[in-house]
């Protein structure tokens, strides 16, 4: 039996180069849960937009950033924080941004994250975050049904 | 996820505590030992003592007796001498324990990881045989959903998060079985890829005063408001923003901590391309084997700008990769590389296992045993009495949920809050200039941008 030098193997390199390619597209592909429509992320970003100039015009409203991502760190996650003038009502706010969340077509929606606070104010404001598969029947019951497409 | 559910490893109640104690315990029975052997020559010395002798004429039969009571108590089966070469048995015999116990440990461990690397050297070894059989269990799992079969991978995955150990870890034998460069372990296999994925140098924007979130501007009081201006910050950080904060608390003396909150990988790139995400799987790469990179050296810069002083305490908390970001500069500070005082880390999710943190920080690790990334490091975590490792079982079914700061780790970190463990005791107790209660400390948010240039 000839025993072939590593050197003389120059298949194995390209061999090797699919395993790992493999491997990479497996743990790549198990990273992001694209079992649910709509994880488009310009789409996704474009009604995110949307949900932020909508609560920007809200009365009181300083300030709004609503951030969207799907990723294997932050797994369909919105963010909202929205930043309020002194004495505005929180309460009704965060309401409106969790409605507005839960009645847009993003997805997948694993996570919500709601901080209001009263703008350049050391002031307490409300920090909520949903869970909307625990808390789906509550969601579903106050703002209907969560768009899937 | 309840107080009750967490299994708490490391820290000051953990294996390598209770090793210290043996080998206190021993130093403790030389001491006693090196005393009595003292007092018993001291005694011995008496026996010939001159004036002794000279009374033993006026008196020979008290003498004699005198000496033979001595010298009883001295050489006798009970007497000190037995005594102190009986302490001096017992610290060998602790001693032996003690390193016999870590020898067993360390051996098993070695074990483990050799025969993770000789599987991967004998796939590539066996290439392209192996590479066919793979292929070909591929083959037959695609046959198998094409068919109807369903195969729910992460949930495969999250049941049994030591697949993922077993693959890394058999990584470095796959490289050494190929052309190239031998690698013994997962530390230089990543150092050896990380050359694949330029690091460039750090640049950082000030983005102001984050006054919008409590967790931005209420001092935290527990493991619950650390974590969620963590998991807050996650949700601000995106694929090209990548957002760190550092949260200064001003104490009712003036004196100054700081906290800094570090997201996870958000970019998933491929190597040999410049990225200027500095949040991405090179950064992953290049902490994994050891290296300093310039995402590190962009907190450090963070930290200047927010007014860190090179003694003011720093606890550096991150998500994935920013944990493992924070164990490495924990490791740099001890060399002056990155230039904090840098007292407590706090991780989730992280695979820190290899990072070699010094013994005077203090580092709390969660991990969610659903959660397979802190398994990229093929090895648990160092079980030290500075390192308190808490694991938690929480199966929400699918990789990201379980490794998500919102959904998974939040929650364990509220319910931390109420653990009486030692070692999560011993380190809350410690972390009293980030935990104050908010009685006279304020607290000032500053947000920052992190990108890499060429």
């Amino acid at each position: 039996m000839r025993r072939v030098n590593r050197a003389d193997r120059p298949p194995r390199i390209l061999a090797a180069g699919v395993a790992a390619l493999v491997i990479l597209a497996g743990a790549v592909g198990c990273s992001h849960d694209k079992t649910k429509a709509g994880s488009d992320p310009k789409a996704m970003n474009v009604i995110a937009a949307q949900i932020q100039t909508n609560l920007a015009q809200r009365p009181g409203v300083v300030q709004a950033k609503v951030v969207y991502q799907d990723s294997l760190d932050t797994p369909g996650n919105a963010a909202i924080a929205i930043g309020v003038q002194p004495g505005t009502d929180l309460g009704p706010i965060v309401d409106n941004a969790l409605q507005l969340i839960w009645q847009s077509p993003l997805n997948p929606l694993r996570y919500i994250q709601i901080d209001v606070g009263y703008d350049q104010s050391t002031q307490p404001g409300i920090s909520r975050n949903v869970d909307p598969v625990k808390d789906r029947a509550e969601l579903d019951q106050k703002y209907g049904p969560h768009p899937t497409r | 996820v309840s107080s009750n559910d967490l299994h708490v490893t490391g820290g000051v109640g953990g294996t390598d505590a209770y090793y210290e104690d043996i080998a206190t315990l021993a130093h403790g029975s030389d001491n006693l030992a090196l005393s009595l052997a003292r007092i018993s020559a001291e005694c011995h010395a008496m026996l010939a003592d001159p004036d002794l002798l000279a009374s033993a004429v006026l008196d020979p039969a008290g003498a004699a007796t005198f000496e033979t009571t001595l010298l009883g108590a001295l050489d006798g089966p009970n007497g000190l001498t037995a005594l102190a070469a009986g302490f001096r048995q017992r610290a060998i015999r602790l001693r032996a324990v003690a390193a016999s116990y870590q020898a067993v440990d360390a051996a098993q461990a070695h074990a483990i990881d050799t025969v993770r690397w000789a599987a991967g050297y004998a796939f590539a070894e066996t290439m392209p045989g192996s590479l066919l059989l793979l292929a070909g269990g591929g083959t037959l799992l695609a046959g198998y959903t094409a068919l109807g079969g369903k195969v729910d991978y992460q949930r495969l995955l999250t049941d049994h998060p030591g697949i993922v150990d077993n693959v890394v870890g058999a990584g470095p034998g796959l490289l050494s079985g190929l052309p190239g460069p031998f690698v013994s372990d997962v530390m230089g296999a990543s150092h050896l890829v990380g050359m694949f994925y330029p690091d460039g140098r750090p640049s950082v924007t000030s983005l102001g005063v984050d006054t919008v979130a409590n967790s931005m501007k209420i001092p935290p009081t527990g493991f619950g408001d650390l974590m969620a201006g963590l998991n807050y910050r996650n949700g601000q950080a995106t694929e090209g923003n990548d957002q760190i904060d550092v949260r200064v608390l001003t104490h009712p003396d003036g004196t100054r901590s700081y906290i800094v909150d570090i997201p996870g990988t958000k970019v998933w790139d491929t190597p040999g391309t410049f990225n200027p995400n500095l949040n991405d799987l090179g950064t992953n790469v290049h902490v994994l084997g050891g290296d300093m990179t310039a995402r590190e050296q962009a907190i450090a810069e963070a930290l200047h700008r927010a007014g860190a002083s090179p003694t003011d305490p720093v606890m550096l908390i991150g998500h994935s990769q920013g944990g493992m970001v924070a164990a490495q500069a924990a490791h740099d500070s001890a060399s002056g590389a990155f230039g904090y005082h840098v007292t407590h880390v706090m991780t989730a999710g992280s695979p820190i296992a290899h990072a070699d943190v010094p013994s005077n920080v203090q580092v709390l690790a969660l991990e969610n045993s659903h959660d397979i990334i802190p398994h990229l490091d093929a090895a648990g975590n160092v079980d030290r009495p500075n390192v308190t490792t808490v694991t938690f079982d929480n199966q929400l079914g699918t990789i990201g949920a379980n490794h998500a700061t919102g959904t998974s780790y939040l929650p364990a970190a509220q319910s931390l809050d109420a653990s009486t463990d030692p070692s999560v005791t011993a380190y809350r107790n410690s972390a009293g200039a980030f935990l104050t209660g908010g009685a006279g400390t304020s607290v000032q948010a500053q947000v920052y941008q992190l990108t890499r240039l060429p």
